[in-house]
């Protein structure tokens, strides 16, 4: 593929993989919201596979969004306009989920690890944490999509 | 079988906080770029494809990186260390990575299009030398940085972790 092509891969393959980001958070937060959906165990497993798809989804997602961004050139303006703002926010929402997605894997790992763990408090905090990133999710792509084409 | 369930655990480990700091490093840049108004100038330098294969560098090197930082974390002689301080080191030799790749990218550079590439190579020399230490000291303090934050969020999710194992009082 010429490198002239590339920006326009580069352009969707940021919108699938934050789609996939987003439906892989729906999946997961509803497994945990059901208790007969699946066992603990196995929604350990699934979270944990999710965590995976997660970490190496995100880092693409991150690059071809700042590319993204560079496509714009002069079409990026200053961070006191409406529009400068809305950038503020989705990177701060970025950064917000990165951290609570750092939380979130590391609570799967350890409670992996646990002889003894409650059922329903885990359902309680992972469900918490899978619909918060649902959430955040869904922000940053209103923003996004706002951004891209020029809501504000 | 319990080896091979630790083992992968471990790597989700090195994986999710290395690319943590690689993604969570670009977004912090981006953010304070646009901030400072300079967002647009800085892209504009920068083609796609040079741009991904930067990413990737930084994200190969940092995963490296982070995995030393564990191990050198979780020995017992470290023990007693902050997590923060392995990170610390961790980020100062990333920083050095990252520069020699940069430095080797220069070096090709200058030998293909001098006339005289052997000319270049005291100052490739001195370059390599002060590039290095610059490039350790802003690894450092931006590892220091993820570091603090990694503690922050891991201290978090022990105290949600203690809340999830304890289980005298049973289903509500």
């Amino acid at each position: 593929m010429e490198f002239y092509q590339l920006w326009f891969a580069v352009r969707y393959v940021h919108v699938v993989s934050a789609a996939v980001l987003t439906g892989g958070a729906l999946l997961v937060a509803a497994l945990w919201i059901v208790p007969d959906a699946l066992g603990v165990d196995a929604a350990l497993a699934a979270a944990s596979a999710y965590e995976w798809t997660f970490w190496s989804v995100a880092g693409i997602t991150a690059v071809t969004g700042v590319s993204n961004l560079g496509l714009k050139s002069e079409g990026l303006l200053g961070p006191a306009t409406g529009w400068g703002a809305a950038l503020s926010i989705k990177l701060g929402t970025v950064l917000a989920l990165l951290a609570l997605s750092l939380m979130r894997s590391d609570t799967v790992i350890r409670t992996r690890a646990l002889a003894r763990r409650s059922a329903w408090r885990l359902r309680i905090v992972l469900g918490a944490a899978y619909w918060l990133t649902v959430v955040m999710f869904l922000v940053a792509l209103w923003l996004g999509l706002g951004l891209a084409h020029g809501r504000y | 079988m319990r080896l091979s369930s630790a083992r992968r655990s471990l790597d989700l480990k090195v994986w999710s906080l290395s690319t943590f700091h690689a993604t969570g490093f670009i977004v912090i840049v981006a953010l304070g770029l646009h901030l400072c108004g300079t967002l647009g100038d800085t892209l504009r330098r920068l083609d796609t494809a040079r741009g991904v294969a930067a990413f990737i560098i930084l994200w190969a090197s940092t995963c490296a990186a982070t995995s030393w930082g564990l191990r050198y974390a979780a020995r017992p002689a470290q023990s007693t260390d902050a997590f923060s301080f392995s990170m610390a080191i961790a980020g100062g030799l990333n920083g050095v990575a990252v520069f020699a790749v940069l430095l080797a990218v220069f070096a090709v550079r200058v030998a293909t299009a001098s006339s005289y590439p052997l000319a270049a190579i005291p100052v490739l020399f001195l370059s390599a030398v002060i590039g290095s230490l610059l490039a350790f000291t802003i690894g450092t303090m931006v590892g220091l940085v993820f570091g603090l934050i990694d503690t922050v969020v891991i201290r978090m999710g022990s105290a949600l972790l203690e809340w999830i194992a304890r289980t005298d009082l049973g289903t509500p």
